[in-house]
């Protein structure tokens, strides 16, 4: 049986923060007892719930385990599958964090990958935005149609080819530039 | 739909393994034939690629923005706090 999420926006917000309160403290818990500190267990509660996303969007996990103990679950795997490769010690010029609320923007890698995307996220927002709600989140066209305001399935499934097609050229375009 | 949006869809079956053996086939040829085609498959493949980065990107903002917020919340600090404090 399918896991189905509920898939708008303002419903996977309400089930983040469910995740959040349900798993998170546990998954911190395990992060600490290997020397880790909240910003890893932030880190890898993140991808933990972002790798549950996308198997139970493509319907492949059993409904009947709830999503907390599924999250905590990939979250040792991943935590676990860091330390190996880390072996982790705890360095010597670690301060402890004297404000738990500050936050710590990820530092992405600047590449032209990085760029890319950047360059997408503003002057392709619309369609990458269209494309992702396709392609990522699964949302039927039905669904599409009604968040973006189309006049049916037939005219956002035209969108979204046109949407692919500028976003392949941009990625042509771009590779050329980089050149 | 023109010509070009019906080639970005048939190039989608292709790379999602939708189609019959003989038009994989038939595609295959065409591909090492043609130079433009095989530049649109890789395009377009790269763009998957990035779509599904872009989601994630996104959601980890939604994320991060959940976890502002119930940090804000003194129970859930305070428990968290309490998992850190050496």
């Amino acid at each position: 049986m399918q896991c189905t999420l509920s898939i708008s926006p303002k419903d996977r917000e309400a089930f983040f923060e469910e995740l959040y309160e349900s798993a998170f403290p546990r998954v911190a818990r395990l992060v600490r007892k290997r020397g880790g500190e909240l910003e890893e267990a932030r880190d890898i509660f993140q991808e933990a719930v972002i790798c549950f996303y996308e198997k139970s969007i493509s319907g492949d996990l059993d409904i009947r385990t709830s999503p907390a103990i599924y999250v905590t679950g990939i979250a040792r795997h991943l935590w676990l599958r860091r330390c190996r490769e880390t072996q982790k010690k705890v360095p010597l010029d670690r301060l402890p964090q004297s404000d738990m609320m500050v936050s710590n923007p990820g530092e992405e890698k600047a590449g032209p990958g990085q760029q890319l995307l950047a360059y997408l996220e503003s002057a392709g927002r619309r369609c990458m935005d269209l494309l992702q709600a396709f392609y990522y989140h699964r949302l039927s066209m039905r669904e599409i149609a009604e968040e973006f305001g189309y006049r049916g399935e037939r005219s956002a499934t035209v969108q979204k080819y046109k949407c692919l097609e500028k976003v392949r050229e941009t990625v042509r375009e771009k590779e050329f530039l980089s050149v | 739909m023109r010509k070009s949006l019906r080639d970005i869809e048939q190039i989608e079956r292709y790379l999602e393994g939708k189609m019959a053996t003989e038009e994989h086939r038939a595609f295959e040829v065409r591909r090492l034939c043609d130079t433009q085609l095989q530049d649109h498959v890789e395009r377009q493949r790269s763009t998957y690629d990035l779509i599904r980065e872009y989601g994630r990107r996104q959601m980890r903002r939604e994320l991060d923005s959940v976890y502002h917020r119930l940090m804000r919340r003194p129970s859930f600090r305070e428990r968290i706090r309490r998992i850190f404090s050496v």
